[in-house]
């Protein structure tokens, strides 16, 4: 069981890679990283909206309402210039933590 | 099928955000209901899906607990636009303050005389700009209840004006200032239209800068 806090920890990376692939809205972001994680990470609406939230503020994501043509909207939330910057070195610390992970305990790298 | 929008307003009543920020949060939490319902609805027989997508508000007191959270602006932010709109606010004030001496109460000499005449004069511009940051943080300290908008910027003004005319009258009424009482009434009563504009502009201004809710709709 993963616990509550490195799926935080990780949440962050995994909305932000899906959004480098296009702009999403919230349920297609928890529907995909659900469907992309095996079932492991699933967000729930308190976990998820809060989370967008403080990434909008941040400015590493921006959300915009959008009118499908069945006439509801909706906000999708797209990647900005700098939220495409904070990858690398998230990218490169998660890389570090699951490194030490197997050398202590044979944990593979995801 | 069950009124979404209505549901997850009734429980998120506690969140407690400026309305435009609410109900786009209400609307936003509201679709993925649906999306949520209508993707069980092709699995399940529609009272249990229903029953499935309303679970999803089950722990709505977390919910609204991180969103206040999330939502909360940076203390450094928040102080600097209440600075910089208390300073507005208090130039607003000196400016129109002034302008409405000579114009307005350019009449009643009785009083220009004794301002004159009292120790510590008419008030200094640093004065102004102090009670303008006091006042447009009371704006923001009774915003949660009142709103965002002119509303609460006039009532924290006339908060302000009450306030003011009561040390005034405390003043003249211990002969700290050597002025009539009758030579209050005018000043008093042009001093409240003038705190309230420059409330308002300095609470307009504080606000334009405050992050909102997102942007306009655009066609998908």
């Amino acid at each position: 069981m993963i616990t509550a806090r490195i799926k935080r920890g990780s949440a962050e990376l995994a909305i932000l890679a899906l959004l480098a692939e296009e702009p999403l809205h919230g349920y297609e972001i928890a529907r995909r990283i659900e469907k992309q994680s095996g079932g492991v990470l699933r967000f729930t609406l308190a976990s998820l909206y809060p989370l967008l939230y403080r990434m909008d503020k941040r400015g590493w994501v921006r959300g915009a309402w959008q009118t499908l043509p069945s006439g509801r909207q909706r906000r999708c939330y797209e990647l900005t210039p700098k939220g495409r910057k904070q990858m690398p070195p998230m990218l490169k610390e998660w890389g570090l933590f699951f490194r030490a992970l197997h050398k202590l305990a044979g944990v593979s790298r995801a | 099928m069950p009124d979404w929008r209505a549901l997850t307003a009734e429980h998120l009543a506690g969140l407690d955000l400026p309305e435009a920020r609410q109900q786009e949060i209400l609307q936003e939490l509201s679709e993925h209901l649906e999306d949520e319902f209508a993707v069980l609805r092709e699995r399940l027989p529609e009272a249990e899906a229903q029953r499935q997508a309303r679970n999803l508000l089950a722990e709505s007191e977390v919910l609204v607990r991180e969103i206040r959270k999330a939502e909360k602006e940076d203390p450094m932010k928040q102080a600097a636009r209440i600075f910089l709109g208390g300073m507005l606010t208090g130039g607003i004030w000196g400016v129109l303050t002034a302008a409405s001496f000579v114009f307005v109460l350019g009449g009643t000499e009785e009083f220009l005389d004794a301002v004159e005449a009292a120790p510590n004069g008419p008030l200094p511009p640093i004065l102004y700009m102090a009670i303008g940051i006091w006042t447009m943080w009371l704006c923001a300290a009774i915003r949660p209840r009142y709103g965002p908008g002119p509303k609460t910027a006039v009532i924290a003004s006339f908060a302000v004006w009450l306030i003011g005319t009561l040390v005034d009258a405390l003043l003249v009424s211990f002969g700290l200032v050597s002025l009539p009482a009758s030579a209050l009434l005018a000043p008093v009563a042009v001093s409240l239209p003038v705190i309230i504009a420059g409330a308002v502009a300095g609470a307009w201004a504080s606000e334009t800068h405050e992050p909102g809710p997102s942007r306009t709709l655009t066609p998908a």
